[in-house]
């Protein structure tokens, strides 16, 4: 399944992009979703560096995903893929796109769950919702952030 | 046996959720290679479970046999020790186990104690009988019977899962012969 999310930032795309590159700044990002903890990081997005983190399922089973950074094109894009974690497959590609002074964020993922979780039907009515609601806290937040004169609180 | 029965049947479909839920969509354990001991210990379960999956509602178990139930019972609670000896280190990265499995824990630590008692005041005077193994299905339905005999398989399969996984993880961290 493929999910496309955008946020407009009124913001540089380098500054944007900066803020990005930090991975502790994923605690920020999620700050309103009570389902996130950060486990581990290497401090960059360099290919082949790696982030954990934890996010939950109705609030009662956590999952503890890894993934890899596989992409690495600033101030344009860059991308994950999972190692550790129930899904099939699950990339995220990050792109930053410069429009009238603002930046156009576009987070594009492709998420598959094998069948004996329940594959495409799980995916529609168990991840989708938890994927739509996690991206569109994390939209708000980045706003917040651009708007608050980029300052992070962590 | 019909008590007996019962409560392994709880068991096992609460001991499922632990494997589907915790071990394997929450952790990932198989893929984890702090993991690797931890697998080996529930490896056992595949044997052990599995046994008592298809003896305790469908045998007899007299003289010796009862005993061997009983050995199957203390060899089940190594197990448990071990796994939770074992289970700190092996879930430390993740931030130790979660709620839910430490809850779950509880509740089939207090089953498998039910399991034995029941195992006792039901079918006690089983130990002083002459040794025989005969095929005496418990006054359970059929259904649940046939339950039992396909979660034995599920948790040999399962069992046997974690061995290969937890060998698998070994040989990736082995280090390199000089």
């Amino acid at each position: 399944m493929r999910f496309q999310f955008e946020q407009t930032v009124p913001l540089p795309r380098s500054v944007v992009f900066a803020f990005h590159e930090n991975p502790e700044h994923l605690i920020a990002l999620h700050r309103g979703w009570a389902a996130f903890r950060l486990i581990e990081h290497q401090g960059n997005l360099f290919p082949g560096s790696r982030i954990w983190f934890e996010t939950d399922i109705g609030r009662f089973l956590p999952v503890a995903l890894g993934f890899e950074f596989t992409v690495y094109e600033p101030p344009q894009r860059y991308s994950e893929q999972l190692i550790h974690g129930p899904f099939r497959s699950f990339t995220h590609l990050h792109e930053f796109n410069e429009f009238n002074g603002s930046t156009v964020v576009r987070d594009v993922l492709e998420i598959e769950l094998p069948w004996y979780y329940g594959g495409e039907l799980a995916m529609r009515v168990i991840v989708a919702p938890i994927i739509q609601q996690a991206f569109k806290l994390r939209g708000e937040a980045l706003l917040k952030w651009a708007q608050n004169g980029n300052d992070v609180p962590m | 046996m019909e008590v007996a029965t019962y409560i392994l049947f709880i068991l096992g479909v609460l001991g499922g959720i632990d494997i589907l839920l915790y071990h394997s969509v929450s952790h990932g354990i198989r893929s984890h290679e702090d993991s690797r001991l931890e697998l080996i210990t529930h490896s056992l379960r595949g044997p052990t479970y599995g046994a008592l999956f298809l003896l305790v509602p469908n045998f007899a178990m007299q003289g010796l046999f009862f005993w061997l139930l009983i050995g199957i019972y203390v060899f089940d609670v190594a197990i448990s020790l071990g796994d939770f000896i074992l289970e700190r280190a092996s879930r430390e990265f993740f931030g130790g186990l979660p709620t839910g499995e430490y809850v779950l824990h509880i509740i089939l630590a207090m089953l498998f104690g039910g399991l034995v008692t029941s195992t006792f005041y039901g079918v006690g005077h089983w130990a002083t009988l002459p040794t025989r193994l005969a095929y005496e299905p418990a006054a359970v339905p059929d259904l649940l019977r046939a339950l039992l005999a396909f979660m034995a398989v599920f948790v040999l399969w399962s069992g046997a899962m974690d061995l290969l996984a937890a060998i698998r993880l070994s040989k990736k961290t082995a280090p390199p012969l000089p």
